[in-house]
């Protein structure tokens, strides 16, 4: 069949170039190992540290900072450490440290008045671990913070009845109303209790950030292969090849068809290895349903390399080619969510970017990584997709020009 | 002798732009065809057509019968193309080349199969068959990009412009090449804008300019209608500026038309022993230096120059 | 000198000449800037996260004081552009709109949940349990809910402990008998309660080690990602830069020049020199049209204008080692567009660079990306020409090493 003839031209000679495996393979396996690697350590199923290093230096000395630092030491997320100021600067420095609180001098008897207190916590960078470890601190200081606000309500109440003898009686009443509060604490009534919908990995918990950053890859990646369509067009066209195909007995029909069909190739056997690496290697969990996978897959790679046959369409160089595909295939991921979530985005931004077939692939391997959806659920993102290959292709196929 | 292309009142637009003007010819089987013309004639666009690569805005292309735009497959699978450019890939060896431009054509394995060794072996490159193109020289691409053409033995060659820009042997073995295949019995049509290849492979020649068809016929025919006049090839010193020759030499008496290209001056007159004392003396006259003079039987030059008025070679490179 | 100039003018000129080089290497960072600028916050502002009318379903069955107080919560003005808040009246069909993903989370209080609080107070079995049904495709939506309902229910039971405190405390004082405890706990509680639920006696000042105080807790996007894709386009243009000067050579203007009376260092240096300008005025163009058009705040304008032309120093030196060592113009191209994409990734161009591992922010130094974006960051987030200068040191020694390196290379090659 000629349609084959010409694919297997074409995968031949763009395999004939050494510098095609480092675009079609190496790189995007590495950039989704590198990136599987760094968001790996977020938590979840890859695995990531169970406790959060963090420094607590106590210039204060009180009771109430003692509270603190074994309410801290309690926490389950955290390893909290007494250091001196030095030390603990030192350890934030080294990364030993991931936060760093620091409880002032004064800070006991504020507290213990009623009075507004303020304490430093740093933190050791942006990262997703030091933020999770600063906000555990939070989280238990709000605890004594709590349980303190407990224990002076119930030295007023107490008031109310009757007159502490003596200060140390009004301390003794505290010291054991916090004690009170704070165990009520550690179990308190009202609790909230986190379900999910239909969900590929069973709890809420359990998608980690490699898994969510595995769709986003395999979209920019196979964007480029897919693309890279036009540069083929346009080359074929200056070089003349594309002339004496036409004046052979081949209908352009065949060419463009057999052309279609070699990058097709091309682009799902990238997307198949980069779904095996991620599967076996990384541990990335791809859904519940292959075939849902697949149909997402074939509709998204038809969109792009209409897309790409429309920029070889336009093109007139191979130079504007090359241009254009960098510049459309970087635009249609990060727009369409393949680098950053959308959900993050204003309502006006998630509604324009509707427009991008990206947008779509993105929407489909989500319903099929993060809800495990089958074939039936994902079928409008495929015809959307569908819907935009028909589209670019009405543009581009007139537009042609084999000379 | 039956025609293997019949061209009728073929005409291409582009806009406004007529660049093929209602030129009809006919090539018949086994002939070598050649259209010659300057640059920019139209030459390539007449073969274009003739292969469908480019729709006539009117008029037809008929090759075997078959008409262009109606069967383009059938007429398509008669015709072999020999590009201008070097239309191969590049990065692909020879041999792989071959095969994929058989296949094109519909040839079958076994069939293809030889006949690529076949033409490989014609061609001189089956040493080299393995090899990518890219390494090849400009001669050998131009063989291998004949190679391709014929593979499916077609009825016809076109071959537009195929010894562009390579050395003398490359160009002279294809020249021969064409004259051995012709003997075998294949139809060529060959484009040039050398004088001296249209002189020595063809049967007939047809002259285009500017999207014209202005001569038509033998070599003999063509001379012919210079008329029974001679043509005379003066040589001058070099770097001298002659425009003002042609025209100076242009109103003597007797001289019917006269060009100037480089450093020689072509004058066709009605007689050469009377009309070239004053073409001489006014040379002279004019602070000229002449080195040669040759009197001859014109040439196509000369036809063409007296068609126009301008050499084949002012338009040339 | 002036042959110098001359060559790099030449490059400047053919360089904005070339229709579609001028739109990689300006509309396309542009545009991506545009892009996330707008995905992150709308113009004119800081930046920070765009996460905004999060769809969030409640449904109270509750017929108390703290359902109310939740729903409430989602309803208030504060939270109004974080929430888009819809009250249902059936469990079933909340979780259905998450399931549709028409919702984030469906946040589900339960009948008698109110109750179930207070009987903490003299019984202590029932746990009341607010249920979040989370939208498995918006992780982050969903962890706003739950840390908005988090904090509410901590209010409450922080609540219930004073109120809890308050009267064990008088019981054990023996000022409230535990018969007469019935009637008037709850107002005690209530009481007590009230007084707590709005107290906060600790605060926190959050501070990131460089110093700086941030103004908002999350990631400014647009502030770090024009810089981001400035940089990262700027190793596209450099090496195309690169690609000229191979051009030049397999056409032959290259040969063309040294037939002249030119000395190689005029002609390396006169590409690079073009180049380096081409880059410099690329990042400037970039840095106005961003701060101007789209609010994006790189720093200082003499530290953004010094750590500009170091990282486009330390580029340009790239661009002449790929240029001294490649054998081809289509190499030279493979080659550059190999080393963007790379350094660029490693760095953290695509990703922000916290997000990746440890090594690979390690090795990436080896590129001028990485110190540029740091330094940017840096720069952004308010620091000083003093904060970047190590950066400046480390990009002005490594474009002089790669300087020398090629200069080596140029004098074995030489046409």
């Amino acid at each position: 069949m000629k349609v084959l003839t010409i694919a297997l031209n074409d995968l031949k000679m763009e395999f004939s170039e050494r510098t095609t495996l480092v675009f079609f393979l190496l790189i995007p396996l590495a950039f989704t190992f590198a990136i599987a690697q760094g968001l790996g350590g977020s938590g979840g199923s890859s695995g990531g540290p169970d406790l959060y290093p963090v420094a607590v230096v106590d210039e204060d000395g009180s009771m109430l900072a003692e509270q603190v630092i074994q309410a801290l030491q309690k926490t389950p997320d955290l390893q909290a450490a007494l250091l001196s100021a030095d030390q603990a600067a030192a350890a934030l420095e080294d990364g030993e440290a991931l936060a760093v609180l620091t409880l002032p001098a004064g800070f006991g008897e504020a507290l213990a008045k009623g009075q507004d207190v303020p304490v430093r916590l740093e933190r050791a960078s942006d990262e997703l671990e030091a933020r999770a470890a600063a906000q555990a601190v939070e989280n238990g200081l709000a605890r004594v913070d709590s349980a303190v606000q407990a224990a002076l309500a119930a030295v007023n109440e107490r008031r109310r009845f009757q007159d502490f003898p003596d200060a140390e009686a009004e301390q003794a009443f505290f010291d054991d109303r916090l004690d009170a509060a704070l165990r009520t604490l550690q179990n308190p009534p009202a609790s909230l209790r986190m379900t999910q919908s239909e969900s590929a990995a069973g709890s809420a918990d359990e998608i980690d950030a490699a898994t969510q950053a595995s769709s986003g890859q395999l979209v920019t990646w196979t964007l480029f292969t897919l693309l890279g369509v036009s540069d083929m067009f346009v080359g074929e066209r200056l070089l003349g090849t594309l002339r004496r195909l036409i004046a052979s007995p081949t209908r352009p029909s065949t060419v463009l068809l057999g052309k279609l069909v070699g990058r097709l190739a091309m682009g799902w056997t990238q997307m198949a290895i980069l779904i095996l690496f991620g599967g076996l290697v990384l541990g990335v969990n791809w859904g519940r349903s292959p075939l849902a996978l697949l149909v997402v897959a074939v509709s998204f790679s038809l969109a792009a390399v209409a897309f790409g046959v429309m920029i070889g369409a336009f093109a007139k160089t191979r130079g504007q080619a090359g241009g254009l595909t960098t510049l459309c295939a970087l635009l249609l991921a990060a727009l369409g969510g393949a680098w950053w979530p959308l959900e993050i985005t204003p309502q006006v931004y998630q509604a324009l970017v509707k427009a991008l077939p990206t947008t779509w692939a993105m929407f489909g391997f989500n319903e099929v990584i993060l809800r495990g959806a089958d074939v039936r659920a994902v079928l409008p993102e495929a015809g959307m997709m569908l819907v935009f290959a028909a589209l670019f292709f009405i543009i581009s196929i007139p537009r042609l020009r084999f000379a | 002798m039956s025609a293997v292309v019949e061209l009728s009142n073929l005409v291409k637009k582009y806009g406004e732009r007529t660049v093929v003007d209602n030129v009809s010819f006919e090539i018949r089987q086994g002939e070598i065809f050649s259209l010659l013309g300057p640059n920019g004639a139209g030459k390539t666009t007449i073969l274009s057509m003739i292969c469908g690569v480019v729709q006539p805005t009117s008029g037809e292309a008929r090759i075997g019968g078959y008409s262009i735009v109606r069967e383009p497959m059938k007429a398509k699978a008669l015709l072999g193309v020999v590009p201008q450019e070097i239309a191969l890939y590049d990065t692909l060896s020879a041999r792989d080349n071959l095969f994929f431009w058989g296949r094109m054509y519909g040839m079958e394995s076994a069939r293809l199969k030889r006949r690529v060794e076949e033409v490989l072996e014609l061609t001189g490159l089956r040493d080299r068959a393995k090899e990518r193109i890219k390494t090849f020289s400009g001669g050998m691409k131009r063989r291998i990009n004949i190679a391709a053409g014929l593979l499916h033995e077609p009825q016809i060659l076109l071959m537009d412009e195929p010894t562009v820009g390579i050395d003398p042997q490359s160009r002279r073995a294809i020249l021969d090449s064409v004259k051995e295949l012709n003997a075998a019995g294949l139809t060529v049509l060959y484009t040039t804008h050398y004088m001296e290849e249209a002189q020595e492979l063809s049967h007939r020649v047809g002259i285009l300019d500017y999207g014209r068809l202005i001569a038509l016929g033998t070599q003999a025919e063509l001379t012919r209608t210079v008329g029974e006049h001679e043509a005379l090839y003066l040589q001058l010193e070099d770097g001298q500026m002659l425009d003002q020759l042609a025209a100076e030499l242009r109103s003597l008496p007797g001289v019917l038309e006269a060009s100037t290209t480089d450093s020689q001056v072509i004058v066709i007159v009605s007689e050469a022993s009377s009309a070239l004392p004053p073409v001489l003396a006014r040379t002279a006259g004019l602070a000229f230096k002449v080195r040669s003079v040759e009197i001859q039987e014109p040439n196509l030059e000369a036809v063409f120059l007296s068609l126009t008025g301008r050499a084949l070679r002012d338009e040339v490179e | 000198m002036s042959k110098l100039l001359t060559i790099a003018l030449k490059d400047l000129r053919i360089a904005f000449s070339d229709t579609s080089a001028l739109i990689l290497m300006l509309a396309t960072p542009f545009a991506i800037s545009l892009a996330i600028t707008f995905a992150f916050g709308g113009l004119g502002s800081q930046g920070g996260s765009g996460i905004e009318e999060i769809p969030v379903t409640l449904v109270n069955q509750d017929d108390g004081l703290f359902g109310e107080l939740l729903v409430e919560t989602f309803q208030s003005p504060e939270l109004a552009d974080l929430f888009a808040p819809e009250m249902l009246s059936s469990p079933q069909e909340a979780r259905q709109r998450v399931d549709a993903d028409e919702s984030a989370a469906a946040v589900i209080i339960p009948a008698g949940f109110s109750d179930a609080v207070f009987q903490e107070l003299t019984a202590g079995e029932a746990s009341a349990e607010v249920e979040i049904y989370a939208n498995p495709t918006r992780p982050i939506s969903v962890s706003v809910v739950r840390s908005i309902t988090g904090s509410v229910l901590g209010r409450i039971n922080a609540s219930y402990a004073a109120g809890h405190a308050a009267v064990e405390g008088l019981i054990a004082s023996g000022l409230l008998d535990p018969q007469q405890a019935g009637e008037v706990a709850p107002q005690i509680g209530q009481r007590a309660g009230e007084q707590v639920f709005n107290a906060r006696g600790i605060r926190v000042e959050r501070v990131q080690v460089a110093g700086q105080r941030e103004e908002a807790s999350e990631f400014n996007w647009a502030g770090y990602f024009a810089p981001s894709m400035a940089i990262m386009f700027l190793m596209f243009t450099v090496t195309s830069g690169a690609r000229t000067l191979l051009a030049e050579r397999d056409n032959g203007t290259l040969q063309r020049i040294f037939a002249a009376p030119t000395r190689p260092w005029q002609m390396i240096g006169g590409k690079v020199l073009g180049t380096f300008l081409i880059g410099v005025l690329q990042m400037t163009i970039l840095a106005l049209a961003t701060r101007f058009l789209l609010g994006v705040r790189w720093g200082p304008p003499e530290a953004v204008a010094a750590l500009i032309t170091a990282v486009v120093f330390a580029a340009t030196g790239w661009g002449v080692l790929l240029a001294a060592y490649a054998r081809s113009a289509g190499q030279v191209e493979v080659a550059g567009t190999v080393i963007s994409l790379v350094f660029g990734a490693a760095a953290g161009n695509f990703v922000p660079r916290f997000n990746l591992p440890a090594w690979l922010q390690q090795a990436s130094y080896i590129s001028p990306n990485a110190w540029g974006l740091e330094g940017f960051n840096s720069l952004a987030s308010g620091g000083a020409l003093v904060d970047i200068l190590p950066a400046i040191q480390a990009l002005v020694i490594m474009g002089a090493v790669l300087f020398a390196l090629s200069l080596l290379a140029y004098r074995r090659q030489m046409v």
